[in-house]
């Protein structure tokens, strides 16, 4: 299989990647939660290609017993951690909604120096 | 809340559609794509458009906080119940088809309502939870 | 014994995690406050009877499998519990139970009634996770559980935010690096069910034994390690521990210390050994020395950090991050006695760590904080806080006549069977290491000099110190008698290291 055969791989590791920067270098909380929602998503791409199978049908019964379906399991797994992730995400911004109300602030670097003029007052 | 009386007359007649729409997946995720979670999702999408339109407070009158948290608990209620039965019926946890014995298949199809209405209740619920707790209004 | 429970005996391993999510259900139609507390306790009493009689079964018949709506595995979802797994739950149930009991008081001082809101219901949630993964045969399951305890992990965490407002920023830091270590077990387990085709944990193992492809087994397995040493807090990937267990409400840094690492580190015992496929029984090249490095860094840094702290959470919780090393060398070595000091190190740790966090809960709790220079002739204002704290410490140095002493024993000698000298003179090392920052808490509070008003007693709700002496006297007891336990844990090593050879 040549190197573009793998597209979809290509796609979910550069999708990850990308989530995982944003992760990194974001300074504004929401945006990190952003970023861990699409490193989250590139992962689903990773089990949806799993299961896919080119020119299959989507995995209801047919009448016609020949049919070849695509396999349906990575899709009810992936189904499971959207929520998971949905409910990531809303953990996530009621602790930022928190964060907001304690420090007035949702940049990460402004939050860490009001935590540490707290530690040592008068600097 | 909306001001414009164009989306807020429209918008209240889409509400029961969504809501119908929202039961139709509901029942229809037995033998077809739907289910509770999606359902559960429509049926709070409904809710959430309503507080969009007419205020979040208009929506907590409508829906107040109690009767969400009851609605949360009885929907996982629901779901574990009918797996205890299950298991009080000498099956194992979640075995629809001793729910009744002369006629498993019916038990099954009985079974997974139950427990995909159960899904449904919780998800609309915890939806809605979310959404107040981001717009402010949930203590 | 329990004999009342055996018809319902074939059921043990669902009710395990029915009773507790019940609970959890319920507890919002119960009641907040002191109802809720008594609830709560009520739930983890059934659930640690229950895990009780589990374990009893298990010695009696072997491990047993459970198929969720009899759908037989490897089809249907199957839970599955052998002595390791019934040994940490009954742990986790215990531990569970009586941290729940003291939580009553220190709840009340630290969380804001109208925060309180539905705080029993994430608890006995968070519980309900941990246990359901120790019960789960099922790969893609202990995925999906792992995330249920986590997240309700981090709310517990934010909810220390009116004691210190850091808790936010730690439980959201926790938050990103733990969704992104579960991240990774979601790879892994998607690469191993790309491999074989199944998810149940016996059948994946019997088809990778059926040989594959190398790369993708151990891309899988590398994945899996780093997820979960972010979930275990193994060095150098602990950041977020420290500053979440100093920050959280003293009652869930206990629960956590004695439970969610450690049901980590079982998820990293059960995928290295029962599903990944190993050579003779033991890890071998790159993941053994990958791990023992983690494993000696932990324990050097952890200890060393430990000594430095300005805080007794934040001592303890480095002190946490050294056991961490010390379990995960046992696991790393893959030898008999070494596993089984391992094992023995899980359970006594979550006795003695759990203990030590509830202490710091009650200094909070009276002193409003734990810093060191408020600890100043605490011998003679809370005697027997500090007693136990002391005694908690010797356990952690490994001083014989404690629990600690038998696991470290253990340990020791596998290291040495296994030919590895220099990783037990670590161990030892790190003993020492423990010495130094017990000692750090005997100076302060026993004998630098104080004003006289700083050495009146103070109370120490009663509430509160019994369950922490039922923590940390029944790990000396454990030092005293250990037999039966040790017997249980080399059981429960042979099998995982008899099931991989």
């Amino acid at each position: 299989m040549s190197i573009l055969g793998l597209f979809n791989h290509w796609a979910f590791v550069i999708i990850m990647m990308l989530g995982l920067y944003a992760i990194i270098a974001r300074n504004n909380m929401i945006k990190k939660i952003l970023g861990l929602a699409l490193f989250q998503t590139g992962i689903f791409l990773m089990y949806i290609t799993l299961g896919f199978k080119e020119g299959a049908a989507s995995p209801i019964l047919q009448h016609d017993p020949s049919t070849s379906y695509t396999n349906p399991l990575p899709q009810v797994l992936i189904l499971t951690a959207i929520v998971v992730s949905l409910s990531t995400m809303a953990v996530a911004l009621a602790i930022v909604i928190g964060i907001r109300e304690e420090y007035d602030s949702i940049e990460a670097d402004e939050v860490a120096h009001l935590d540490r003029q707290q530690r040592e007052p008068g600097c | 809340m909306s001001e414009s009386v164009v989306l807020r007359t429209i918008g209240g007649m889409l509400i029961p559609y969504i809501l119908v729409y929202g039961l139709y997946v509901q029942m229809h995720g037995e033998i077809g794509p739907g289910g509770g979670f999606q359902a559960g999702v429509l049926v709070a999408a409904a809710f959430i458009l309503h507080s969009l339109l007419f205020g979040p407070t208009g929506t907590m009158r409508l829906l107040p906080r109690w009767f969400i948290d009851l609605s949360m608990s009885l929907g996982v209620l629901l779901y574990i119940g009918t797996g205890v039965v299950c298991l009080l019926q000498g099956g194992y946890f979640l075995e629809y088809s001793v729910l009744d014995r002369t006629d498993p298949a019916a038990a099954e199809a009985l079974g997974i309502t139950l427990v995909e209405a159960g899904v449904g209740l919780t998800v609309a619920s915890v939806i809605l939870t979310i959404v107040r707790k981001v717009q402010g209004v949930s203590p | 014994m329990l004999s009342f429970l055996s018809p319902w005996a074939p059921h043990f391993p669902i009710l395990l995690v029915l009773l507790p999510l019940l609970g959890a259900v319920l507890s919002p139609l119960i009641g907040r406050g002191d109802r809720g507390w008594a609830w709560a306790v009520m739930t983890m009493g059934a659930t640690t009877v229950v895990a009780m009689a589990l374990l009893l079964r298990i010695r009696e018949v072997g491990a047993v499998s459970y198929p969720l709506g009899g759908w037989q595995a490897p089809f249907g979802i199957e839970l599955y519990v052998d002595l390791l797994s019934a040994m940490i739950a009954l742990v986790v149930a215990a531990v569970g139970w009586v941290v729940t009991i003291y939580a009553r008081a220190s709840i009340r001082v630290e969380i804001p009634g109208d925060r309180l809101g539905a705080f029993w219901a994430v608890w006995l949630l968070a519980i309900t996770g941990l246990l359901g993964i120790l019960i789960s045969g099922d790969a893609f399951n202990v995925y999906v559980l792992l995330e249920i305890s986590s997240l309700t992990i981090y709310g517990l965490i934010a909810m220390g935010r009116s004691r210190d407002r850091k808790a936010l920023v730690s439980a959201f830091n926790y938050l990103i690096l733990g969704s992104i270590g579960a991240a990774f077990i979601l790879i892994a387990i998607g690469l191993l069910y790309a491999q074989t085709g199944t998810l149940n944990m016996a059948d994946l193992r019997s088809r990778l034994l059926e040989g594959g492809s190398e790369a993708t087994v151990n891309t899988a397995r590398a994945f899996l390690l780093a997820g979960l040493g972010l979930k275990m807090a193994l060095f150098p990937l602990h950041f977020w521990m420290p500053a979440a267990y100093s920050t959280a409400p003293s009652a869930v840094a206990g629960l956590l210390s004695a439970t969610a690492t450690k049901v980590g580190i079982y998820m990293a015992m059960r995928f290295l050994y029962s599903v990944f496929p190993t050579d003779q029984g033991a890890l071998t090249g790159a993941n053994a020395w990958v791990l023992c490095a983690c494993a000696g860094g932990a324990i050097l840094f952890g200890s060393a950090s430990a000594a430095r702290q300005p805080s007794l959470s934040l001592l303890l919780a480095y002190s946490s991050v050294a056991q961490v090393g010390y379990i995960v060398l046992g696991l790393a070595v893959g030898q008999i006695d070494a596993m089984t000091g391992s094992i023995l190190h899980i359970v006594f740790h979550a006795l003695m760590k759990g203990g030590l966090f509830l202490c710091a809960g009650i200094i909070i709790y009276r002193l409003g904080g734990n810093e060191f220079h408020r600890l100043a002739g605490l011998g003679r204002r809370m005697p027997w806080t500090s007693a136990a704290i002391v005694v908690g410490g010797l356990g952690m140095i490994g001083i014989p006549g404690t629990a600690g002493f038998i696991s470290k024993l253990h340990l020791l000698k596998g290291l040495f069977v296994a030919g590895q000298p220099l990783l037990a003179m670590l161990v030892l090392v790190g003993s020492v290491l423990a010495a130094v920052y017990t000692w750090r808490f005997v100076e302060v509070a026993y004998l630098k000099p104080v004003a006289d008003e700083d050495s009146v007693p103070v109370d120490e709700p009663p509430g509160m110190l019994w369950p922490v002496w039922l923590l940390i006297g029944s790990s000396v007891l454990f030092g005293l008698h250990p037999a039966p336990v040790v017997k249980l844990a080399t059981e429960a090593a042979q099998a995982l290291l008899g099931a991989a050879g």
